[in-house]
């Protein structure tokens, strides 16, 4: 069975940012589990069914140093889905539809 | 005043291409125009077709493009006879 | 002071924006608010998104220019021009150069359109951002291009060229249709069916290709524009969201500027195609595959989805769009070659191993209805520049040589009698959108048909000196000067030696 590629949001980061990126990739595994990944050279896509969901605090654990929300966006190119919440902590991006 | 011309059995050039053209000119005339233009054969023969959204109509070759009807950026087809 | 959140700092920061003027009226500061019939209820309740404030912005603005500037130096000093895989991959950068970099002056102007016609806080706040950020682009593309042009041919008159060239008739004509729509459709033309439903096909594969064929320097100038992308996006996902929300008269209106700009913005996109599958030596990714990830995943199959629940439907010609990925860089890329001989960026004799990949990555048409008239140019590469100058489409402005992509042997020309003249459409998409507008778009003007009329002079030797560039500057990449020139740069530098390992 093919998967309904159209229930993902998700984003797409710029690798230059080396261990930023990482850091960000891994904090988004640790709170969503059906995380997946997708390599394209210069750029990593970062995909979840319906909800994705990226905290400060997480990113902060991986990179071992304060890290502000606003860093993201030198780093994060592109991403589908809306916006839904948005503030100092963390970050959903979401469809609204249940399926 | 210009027309747009389609050679349709050319398969180099696919689109109208802009050739000058007076109303007084013939059929005839704009054909051997075109024909110098693109080195068609010249020893074929060919009909000028005036493409239409409600119909293409035959030019005869005779007559004057005002006498036929043809319009300033008007599109034309040419078709081996 | 207390730290401030990120939605108190956001308010104290963007409030009286706005306010209520006493000594003239609303609607005469607003003459454009109610013109196209959209109605707003509470504006108050629209916000960015991500909320930025002007000392957010500048911070993080300046890191991305820090970012860009190091690898700029890092590139020129270490003569990367040289050290790319093929230099032909610099004409597709010069097409970008013409086509993209006046586009995003464009939108700069676009946006400070928008902000002042729109007397709503957050969107005037969120285009002036944006506004910055498409000057920002247009400049750091410009540096690219200025660097390019102290070895290779095409870019030394670029204000001329940018200005005059037939080619660039094409995204001139695009945003001249969003600059003289009211201020809600440009809002809707640009921010979302422009940036959120196509940018991401322009700035992540060209730049990935960029990547591919070693010019780190024009990747990161795509990385560099793409890192503000996001956020317009946002503001385009937004103002849909409102849009729809605000009032329900407004979603056949919002309906029809998506049918409208989604075919629009598509078609501007078709040298896109070209930049990805045919100018890059090493690819990336096809424009095939790039838009079923791009467009038909993530927008058709996600976002449309979410956008049931309102009545909106897939934009008008959606259908097409999907249909044609399979002829749409070929068919662009055979229109290129065509008038290669008029234009500032070369077409190229293809490769085997274009061939090869081409063949590989577009089973069902490549070899079927293209491969053999890219063949037949290799043999006779002058001989098959047009003889004239091509009828282009009224609302595009492409030559009409796309192919029909149900019975690909036929054009897909379409023909409408409108005010005595008979206007010639590329496709039914563009035709469409003329229908809906005709006195608009009846006001085209054309380069050609200028030349026609012998305004710029009695040959075409007067058209180039109108254009900006000579004859050498065209044509073909592997027999030009510029071919010559980057082999003799490596040669200098020592690239071409091959070295044994035993």
């Amino acid at each position: 069975m093919t998967v309904d590629q159209g229930q993902y949001v998700g984003m797409d980061l710029d690798k230059n940012g080396g261990p930023v990126v990482e850091a960000i990739i891994e904090a988004i595994r640790a709170d969503n589990p059906e995380v997946e990944l997708v390599d394209f050279n210069i750029y990593v896509k970062v995909k979840s069914p319906w909800k994705l969901l990226l905290r400060r605090e997480k990113v902060e654990e991986y990179l071992g140093r304060e890290w502000t929300m606003d860093e993201l966006h030198v780093f994060m190119s592109s991403y589908f889905g809306f916006i839904d919440e948005w503030d100092e902590d963390h970050l959903v991006i979401r469809w609204n539809r249940e399926s | 005043m210009f027309v747009w011309v389609r050679v349709t059995f050319d398969d180099r050039f696919l689109c109208h291409q802009g050739v000058r053209a007076q109303p007084d000119m013939t059929g005839k005339q704009l054909l051997d125009t075109v024909i110098g233009m693109w080195g068609l054969p010249g020893d074929r023969r060919y009909r000028l077709v005036r493409v239409h959204p409600a119909g293409s109509r035959e030019v005869d070759l005779e007559r004057t493009l005002g006498e036929n009807g043809v319009r300033d950026g008007d599109p034309l087809d040419i078709h081996a006879a | 002071m207390a730290k401030l959140t990120a939605g108190t700092r956001y308010k104290a920061l963007t409030r009286d924006l706005m306010w209520d003027p006493k000594d003239v009226d609303f609607k005469k500061i607003y003459p454009l608010v109610e013109a196209e019939g959209i109605r707003i209820k509470d504006p108050k309740r629209w916000e960015d998104p991500f909320r930025m404030t002007f000392n957010q912005y500048v911070k993080i603005q300046a890191e991305k220019e820090h970012l860009h500037h190091a690898i700029r130096s890092a590139f020129e000093a270490n003569h990367g021009h040289a050290r790319i895989v093929d230099s032909r991959w610099f004409e597709g950068v010069k097409a970008f150069a013409v086509a993209i970099q006046p586009a995003e002056y464009s939108a700069h102007r676009l946006m400070a359109y928008i902000g002042r016609n729109i007397p709503i806080e957050a969107i005037r706040f969120a285009t002036f951002n944006q506004a910055l950020d498409e000057l920002r682009h247009a400049q750091i593309e410009i540096k690219h291009y200025a660097h390019m042009s102290k070895y290779y041919d095409g870019l030394h008159a670029y204000a001329k060229t940018n200005e005059n060239l037939w080619f660039n008739t094409v995204p001139k004509s695009f945003f001249d249709d969003a600059l003289t729509a009211g201020p809600f459709e440009a809002l809707i033309a640009i921010s979302f069916s422009f940036e959120y439903v196509f940018t991401n096909i322009l700035f992540l594969p060209f730049a990935a290709s960029a990547a591919a064929v070693g010019d780190e320097h024009f990747a990161s100038v795509g990385k560099s524009v793409q890192s503000d992308e996001a956020r317009h996006m946002a503001l385009g996902m937004a103002a849909l969201k409102m849009l729809l929300e605000e009032d329900d008269r407004n979603i056949p209106i919002v309906q029809r500027w998506l049918d409208k700009w989604y075919w629009r913005c598509y078609r501007i996109f078709s040298v896109i195609a070209t930049l990805v599958d045919y100018y890059p030596r090493v690819r990336a990714i096809s424009w095939k595959r790039a838009f079923e990830m791009y467009v038909e995943d993530q927008v058709l199959n996600g976002l449309f989805k979410d956008l049931f629940k309102y009545g909106i439907r897939p934009p008008r010609n959606f259908e097409d769009t999907i249909k044609e990925k399979e002829h749409y860089s070929h068919a662009t890329m055979r229109i290129l070659d065509h008038y290669k001989h008029a234009n500032y960026f070369r077409g190229f004799r293809l490769q085997p191993d274009d061939y090869e990949w081409l063949s590989r990555e577009y089973p069902n048409t490549f070899e079927r209805y293209y491969a053999p008239f890219f063949r037949k140019m290799d043999d006779h590469v002058m001989a098959v520049a047009a003889p004239g100058l091509p009828a282009v489409c009224a609302v595009c402005q492409i030559p009409c040589e796309f192919p029909n992509p149900d019975r690909p042997e036929q054009m897909w020309t379409q023909y409408v009698e409108y005010n005595g003249k008979t206007h010639m459409f590329c496709s039914p998409g563009c035709r469409d959108i003329f229908l809906e507008e005709p006195e608009k778009y009846i006001q085209w003007w054309w380069p050609a048909e200028s030349y026609l009329s012998g305004e710029f002079g009695p040959t075409l030797e007067d058209m180039f000196e109108y254009f900006g560039f000579t004859p050498e500057e065209a044509n073909e990449h592997y027999s030009s000067r510029d071919y010559h020139r980057w082999i003799r740069y490596r040669e200098e530098l020592g690239l071409d030696k091959t070295f044994q390992v035993v």
